[in-house]
């Protein structure tokens, strides 16, 4: 096993693996700054051109372009508060709040370190769960998603600042746009408006865009200022976010955890666990008034989760052919590419190649992370521009972003609509997160309902992972209650004191 | 008076000479047609029009998928078999399960020779069945070529004990739940067709958002199996039988089993339908499935571009370096020229009003057996 392991490692440093890596690199660290340029069709893009290459060289170059969109994705996320990668949207809640503070360096410091501890413990579990995995994955059927996406929805309460009742109204918003589409149990269009492009619902690249992005663009623009409205000296630094990673190590490593299980669990991906992830950090911080005006422990949270995914994905992908996520279903075709049937062998004949995997995620995230910190001072200098000459383009990025996702007109038209929709939520001060939450986890839990009912009827409420799923849900919520309530009255005795 | 008497006299022989005018007249078009054909299109205007110009080979799906990598490989050799040799490249329009792109470039794009489709022929299908949103009509493409064949074919995990299609089927039969998505799929017509045509005992758990899902489903035993493509199974879904056997295939929609070790104690359906109509609708339902991963172009396309692009094709499918890199996806190679996918397309869309009520009567949903 040992063996394996360290041949894993030669086989990434080994000539043409490394420089295809490197390859593989930029090309992510390109697309993920790119809005709507996604990793996955990045990917999708790039594997005609592994035809020719052997099985190390190819899951280089692949991988070594996956791991690293998320990364990069957070940068646009926290400068402009346009997300690069849609998994990376929740970064925007209080990276962006930082960087209109002047704490870009910090924010970015944070989300790239905790995007590298992510990576690593993703890999790291990836490295030892293979072989014991399997039972867990096949563990979760349509009940237990439902169950699991029911609990996301719990999520809310966290997402939803100080007004719990306006976030449950647009997290009730997201559920109900997500049964926009054809119905999975009659295949009949429902909400559609008689337009075939809202058959596979509405696409959450534009919505995204347009909720948090536009008006963003339209506060710099009616402010004429830069993007950071106040200077803060060395702690708005890249070095003091790097520190707070490890500050905060647990909230790190806890949201890396849920970033790699969500991951493992096909179906459910890191649009989910970056929500989950921040709905995390903020429940279980004693002090949430930060959260949402530019607390570092909102970039920490999802920062590590969207990264952390990957190793996790790859697991049921790896051990018995079945993809966590939509980019591991495209390198499951690189697998059949290369003439390699997942499943046992991984473990062994192609044991040092399942080894090389690992360290290809962690040395891709290790470049990544470096070459950002050697660029991220002069990045952190873009916030200080004046807005009149970022807009431009900030609006290129926008809308090329919108219209990249599926090159439809309609989509630029939807980042309209959604972005008029984010206008006057921030306006009357509504929440937005809880939509996308909403949204994203309507459409699991009605198909998953509707499944679970159709083979178990209510039977399906007394499965064992279904209750225990419930039971965590109601105390994580009943903890984070109880905390607010104590935090609440020891802040009242020490007024009272004073 | 002459001639009455005449025609009156001679009925037989004037109904003889009658009826040769009119098949002569019908078949006029087809006759002008196969002319053109033979002689071939004017190659030197087709070069000067594509030299220079880029062809679009608009995808129904979104990168990453079969269709996706079926039409990049395309991109990357048919331009050396077009005269002008143009450059391809695939533009992704996604939505509608396909539907998008083939109302797009039949209603929308330019129809000069530019705008290529590859979308799913599932589409044909709900063509045939007056689905609403399908602004395209089948018989009216040009078809250039498909690239691979397969037919629906129905595995059972083995920890079910059903080693044959014998022991799902009458009233003392076992009751198998197979996953299926939504109304409208190869997959849920697919399994539909077979358990109406063979009187099969399949509760069908509607709602899955594609195949893997379904496959996860049978591998955690939530569902008993799953029909999908014998070249799916092949290929992608491998793992199911590899290293170790974890379903059983009991159905192959074919007029006889494939010689194949995962087939032999497979039924061929179309054998075991009860009578001519059952087993036009078996054909029927995997007329798609015939032609996988098809390419098409609009009504109004010239017909000297349509007849570059139709040879282009043909050439590229004989192409080693094409074949080579198609196969390397892991997809068996069963292609078909424009003339076999045209027959195809007619086929399914001209069916008999028999068939369709009979098509209509087993895509209906039913109550668990």
């Amino acid at each position: 096993m040992a063996e394996a392991f360290l041949a894993g490692l030669t086989a990434v440093f080994t000539y043409p693996t490394f420089p295809l890596l490197l390859i593989g690199i930029l090309a992510g660290f390109v697309v993920g700054i790119l809005p709507g340029v996604g990793g996955v069709t990045t990917l999708a893009l790039m594997l005609p051109f592994t035809f020719d290459m052997k099985p190390v060289e190819a899951f280089a170059f692949l991988l070594g372009m996956l791991a690293v969109t998320s990364t990069t994705g957070d940068i646009t996320s926290i400068l402009f508060g346009i997300p690069g990668e849609s998994i990376s949207a929740a970064t925007i809640i209080d990276g962006h709040p930082m960087a209109k503070n002047g704490e870009a360096g910090r924010a970015l410091g944070a989300a790239l370190m905790s995007s590298l501890v992510g990576a690593i413990i993703g890999a790291g579990v990836l490295a030892i769960s293979i072989p014991i995995i399997t039972p867990i994955v096949l563990a979760f059927k349509s009940p237990e998603f439902f169950a699991l996406a029911l609990v996301g929805v719990t999520f809310v309460a966290a997402l939803s600042g100080t007004n719990k009742l306006k976030g449950i109204v647009v997290a009730g918003l997201g559920l109900l746009l997500s049964v926009v589409g054809l119905d999975s149990q009659t295949g009949v269009p429902r909400y559609t408006l008689g337009m075939v492009e809202f058959w596979e619902g509405l696409s959450l690249v534009p919505v995204t865009v347009g909720l948090f992005a536009i008006p963003e663009v339209v506060d710099l623009w009616i402010k004429g200022t830069s993007i950071a409205e106040k200077k803060i000296g060395k702690i708005g630094g890249v070095m003091q976010g790097v520190k707070d990673t490890f500050v905060y190590l647990g909230i790190t490593v806890r949201c890396s955890l849920i970033g790699t299980i969500i991951g493992i669990i096909p179906g459910l991906g890191t649009g989910v666990s970056q929500w989950v992830a921040y709905g995390h950090a903020v429940q279980s911080a004693a002090d949430k008034s930060r959260f949402g005006n530019g607390d570092v422990r909102g970039v920490l949270g999802p920062g590590a989760a969207n990264n952390s995914g990957i190793g996790g994905s790859l697991i049921p992908t790896l051990g018995f052919g079945i993809p966590g996520s939509v980019s591991t279903a495209i390198l499951l075709g690189a697998f059949l590419i290369q003439g390699i049937v997942p499943g046992p062998s991984m473990l062994t004949e192609n044991l040092g190649l399942t080894f090389s995997f690992v360290w290809m995620i962690v040395i891709s995230n290790v470049i990544t992370v470096v070459l950002s910190f050697m660029f991220l001072n002069q990045l952190v200098k873009i916030t200080y521009v004046k807005g009149a000459l970022l807009l431009p383009a900030i609006l290129l990025l926008v809308f090329l972003g919108s219209y990249a996702d599926s090159n439809s007109m309609l989509d630029m038209f939807m980042t309209i609509v959604f972005g008029l929709l984010g206008l006057t939520m921030v306006y009357l001060g509504w929440p937005r997160p809880p939509l996308i939450l909403g949204l994203v986890l309507g459409t699991l839990i009605e198909r998953n309902f509707l499944i679970s009912y159709e083979l178990h009827g209510l039977g399906l409420f007394l499965k064992p992972i279904v209750v225990g799923t419930f039971i965590l849900g109601f105390g994580s919520l009943m903890v984070s209650s109880y905390r607010r309530r104590t935090a609440k009255s020891e802040s009242g005795r020490v007024s009272q004191s004073a | 008076m002459a001639v009455l008497d005449y025609v009156r006299a001679n009925r037989k022989l004037t109904h003889v000479c009658c009826r040769s005018i009119v098949i002569l007249l019908l078949l006029l078009p087809y006759i002008q047609l196969s002319d053109v054909r033979a002689q071939g299109f004017n190659e030197k205007a087709v070069a000067d029009f594509y030299k220079g110009k880029t062809v679009t080979l608009t995808v129904g799906f979104d990168p990453g998928g079969g269709y996706d990598i079926a039409a990049r490989i395309v991109a990357k050799h048919l331009g050396k078999h077009i005269p002008g040799n143009p450059n391809i490249i695939v533009s992704n329009r996604p939505g509608g399960g396909s539907l998008v792109a083939a109302n797009l470039v039949y209603t929308t794009l330019a129809q000069d020779g530019t705008q290529v489709v590859d979308f799913h022929p599932q589409m044909l299908l709900q063509q045939a069945q007056g689905r609403e949103g399908i602004k395209f009509d089948g018989l009216k493409y040009h078809w250039l070529a498909s690239l691979n064949a397969g037919s629906t074919s129905c595995a059972v995990h083995v920890e079910t004990g059903v080693n044959h299609l014998d022991q799902i089927k009458g009233s003392g039969g076992k009751v198998v739940t197979m996953g299926v998505e939504a109304p409208g799929s190869g997959i849920t017509d697919g399994t539909a067709v077979i358990r109406a045509a063979l009187g099969l005992k399949f509760r069908m758990i509607y709602g899955y958002n594609g195949q893997r899902p379904i496959v996860n489903a049978v591998l955690s035993r939530e569902v008993d199996g799953i029909c999908s493509s014998w070249d799916s199974f092949t290929s992608t879904l491998k793992n199911l039988f590899e290293p170790k056997q974890l379903v059983r295939m009991l159905v192959i929609n074919e007029p006889e089993v494939p010689k194949h070790p995962w087939l032999k104690d497979a039924v061929a359906a179309q054998a075991a339908a009860p009578d001519d109509t059952t087993r036009r609708l078996l054909r029927v339902v995997d007329g798609p499935r015939a032609i996988s991963y098809p390419f098409a172009v609009g009504p109004k396309v010239p017909r000297d571009r349509v007849l570059a692009l139709q040879e282009g094709f043909e050439k590229m499918l004989k192409d080693q370096t094409f074949i080579s890199d198609y196969e390397k996806t892991g997809r068996s190679y069963e292609p078909k020229n424009w003339k076999e996918v045209t027959e195809v397309v007619n086929d399914l869309l001209t069916m008999d009003d028999k068939t369709k009520k009979a098509l209509e009567e087993a895509l209906k949903r039913k109550e668990a057996p």
